[in-house]
């Protein structure tokens, strides 16, 4: 029986060709492996990094990412219970720390949810005023808020004061860009400088006051603040801010007593209204006409602290000698001045403000 | 007995204290026919008179109207201090006040009664303006001493608008950092733009506002520049209490002018009753 037979030499090379394009295709592959490797691994890592409460990575410690080198990676399922209810009891209080361990394995650089630190918890006393931590950011906006804001407010207002003083001056006398610049610059110093105050006694707050360390507290925070309220009262000039001398000290004695002299004026202009308000008040108490409060006004000025408030103009009218009350006020007038004032219960809102007398 | 008063046009308390009598006078007649207890009569009556004649509901009530007693009071000294009226005169504008000085207010004294403070209720600027209709509703009085007291008027409305044009501008002072000349100038701007609800808002508790755009033409270009300080320091809080300017007279005594009194034929407020509820003792 004959069998077709096929040639030795040109099955061998079918042979060889087919093992060698298998050769190219597996080599091909490995070099498309290759290529991919890098942009794999770092995709693996983010995604285990998204995943990391719940899953476990293991990883070679000398294990590197790098260009051309596949990384193995070992990944594993954790317990999903593991980390919602960690620290609740002891069993999971143990599982915690294993997974932090491997959390911190991860390439900081590939790690988006970092934990935070872990801060020491003081818990509250049973004493304490608030049931949550007073931190020094809280503390920062308790002291701010005694000077009517926040520390946002604080620079604006303060900032603006300086412009507001050196614009109100420079209507009366000219003041230089030199001195300008230094008075804000000192002025800057000076914000910064309370600010510094601000933060280094916001860091010596306690934590969970008592009533009795917030008070004792709050006597720090009031004798910061009150000093700063000092400075910017009117007529102060011992407590003039620094800003504020560095201006006068540049100024010419000329220009000094013109300034004194215009914000005498404005002084006396807010006093005047204060007293016209007084006296507007005691009109409609006793029914003025315009001719008795005529006759009324050279006594607001020759006795101006007596007409500051109500109360107080009022006893000074009870206390007129009765030849005058019986040229200024009518008979019904002059016994009604005899009563006392009512008081009211109604809610009055007083308005108190600190004007700056530059 | 009810049908010829009511044909009569009796007045609104009339008709109501009638009403009121009647209904109990049904209960009081089924309660009899069911052999309870009558209610006294005196008791009864009391009662009736009290809510017909436009009592004082609580005790702000009853101050509110002391207050525009008062402040009318003394709106009559001072009119016969500039007006000068005759005995006929003071009798007819007296007499005149004391008739419809309940109903005049009557919103008042709710609006007060009803408020937890004094706010919105502008006690002065009320009587000033009734006062100023009774004037013209009495013919005897005469031009003259009318345009006498519309001249007191005005001499008052100057002094509010002098305290409260002066106030903005001491406003204007710290938010702008104007100097004593601009001061002045600015004061004069206002003056331009006077409007009577300053007056009013002033008196509620405010300040009003002095707008930028009013003062612009008196500030240098750096205060322009600059603009309003919004944060000044200025602190506000409410105290309870404090001196009152209003005066109070007693609901029992009558208005009296150049020593004429209104009608005793004219009733009076009846005082709170001590056992009524929400009342005092007068």
């Amino acid at each position: 029986m004959v069998t077709p037979s096929f040639n030795n030499s040109l099955s061998t090379k079918v042979r060889k060709a087919a093992a060698i394009a298998a050769k190219r295709q597996v080599l091909s592959i490995f070099r498309a492996i290759r290529r991919c490797a890098k942009p794999l691994c770092l995709l693996a890592s983010m995604s285990m990094g998204l995943m990391a409460q719940e899953l476990v990575i293991e990883q070679p410690p000398n294990a590197q990412a790098v260009a051309g080198q596949v990384v193995v990676v070992q990944v594993g399922v954790a317990p999903a219970v593991a980390a919602p209810a960690a620290g609740k009891d002891d069993t999971n209080q143990a599982a915690k720390p294993k997974s932090d361990k491997v959390v911190d394995k991860i390439p900081r650089a590939f790690d988006r949810n970092r934990p935070e630190p872990e801060e020491e918890v003081e818990a509250p006393k049973k004493n304490a005023m608030v049931n949550f931590a007073m931190d020094p950011d809280r503390w920062t906006d308790v002291i701010y808020s005694q000077l009517g804001g926040s520390e946002g407010t604080f620079d604006q207002q303060q900032r603006r004061r300086v412009r507001s003083t050196l614009n109100r001056i420079e209507l009366i006398c000219t003041v230089d860009e030199q001195i300008r610049e230094k008075v804000q610059a000192t002025a800057e110093l000076e914000i910064q400088r309370f600010k510094t105050e601000v933060m280094a006694l916001a860091a010596q707050g306690p934590r969970n006051p008592t009533q009795e360390e917030y008070s004792e507290f709050y006597n720090k925070v009031f004798k910061l603040t009150e000093r700063y309220r000092q400075q910017n009262q009117p007529n102060n000039a011992k407590k003039m801010p620094l800003w504020q001398k560095v201006l006068f000290s540049n100024l010419s004695q000329q220009h000094k007593d013109e300034l004194e002299k215009d914000a005498q004026k404005r002084i006396e202009y807010r006093q005047q209204v204060v007293r016209l308000e007084v006296l507007q008040r005691i009109s409609r108490r006793l029914g003025l006409t315009s001719k008795q409060r005529e006759k009324l006004e050279p006594y607001l000025l020759s006795n101006t602290e007596a007409w500051k408030t109500l109360d107080q103009a009022w006893q000074t009218l009870q206390q007129f000698p009765e030849k005058e009350k019986k040229d200024i006020f009518t008979a019904e007038q002059m016994q009604e001045l005899k009563k006392p004032l009512e008081q009211s219960d109604d809610l009055q809102l007083v308005i108190r403000e600190f004007g700056d007398d530059l | 007995m009810i049908a010829p008063t009511l044909t009569a046009k009796p007045s609104l308390a009339q008709t109501s204290a009638c009403l009121i009598a009647w209904c109990l006078a049904i209960a009081c007649s089924t309660q009899l026919a069911r052999g309870q207890v009558a209610i006294p009569a005196v008791k009864l009556q009391a009662r009736v008179v009290v809510a017909g004649a436009n009592a004082p509901v609580n005790e702000r009530d009853h101050t509110a109207r002391k207050w525009v007693r008062g402040l009318i009071q003394q709106e009559l000294n001072a009119i016969q201090t500039v007006c000068k009226l005759n005995d006929k005169q003071a009798k007819e504008l007296v007499d005149l006040m004391e008739a419809e000085w309940r109903n005049k207010f009557a919103s008042v004294f709710r609006s007060y009664s009803e408020a937890n403070q004094r706010g919105g209720v502008d006690f002065e600027f009320r009587v000033e303006s009734a006062v100023k209709t009774w004037l013209r509703e009495v013919d005897s009085i005469t031009p003259d001493q009318q345009s006498a007291w519309n001249y007191e008027l005005d001499s008052r409305n100057e002094l509010r608008r002098r305290i409260v044009i002066g106030k903005m501008v001491s406003d204007a002072e710290r938010k702008f950092g104007l100097s004593s000349k601009q001061m002045k100038e600015v004061e004069a701007l206002l003056h331009e733009r006077w409007k009577e609800a300053w007056w009013v808002m002033y008196r509620n508790g405010t300040t009003p506002e002095t707008k930028f755009a009013w003062i612009s033409t008196a500030l240098s270009d750096a205060q322009r520049t600059a603009g309003a300080d919004p944060s000044g320091i200025r602190q506000e809080y409410y105290t309870s209490g404090g001196s009152v300017d209003l005066p109070s007279k007693s609901l029992a005594d009558r208005f009296t002018i150049a020593g004429v009194t209104s009608d005793d034929s004219i009733p009076l407020q009846p005082q709170p009753k001590a056992d009524a509820p929400g009342q005092r003792e007068p």
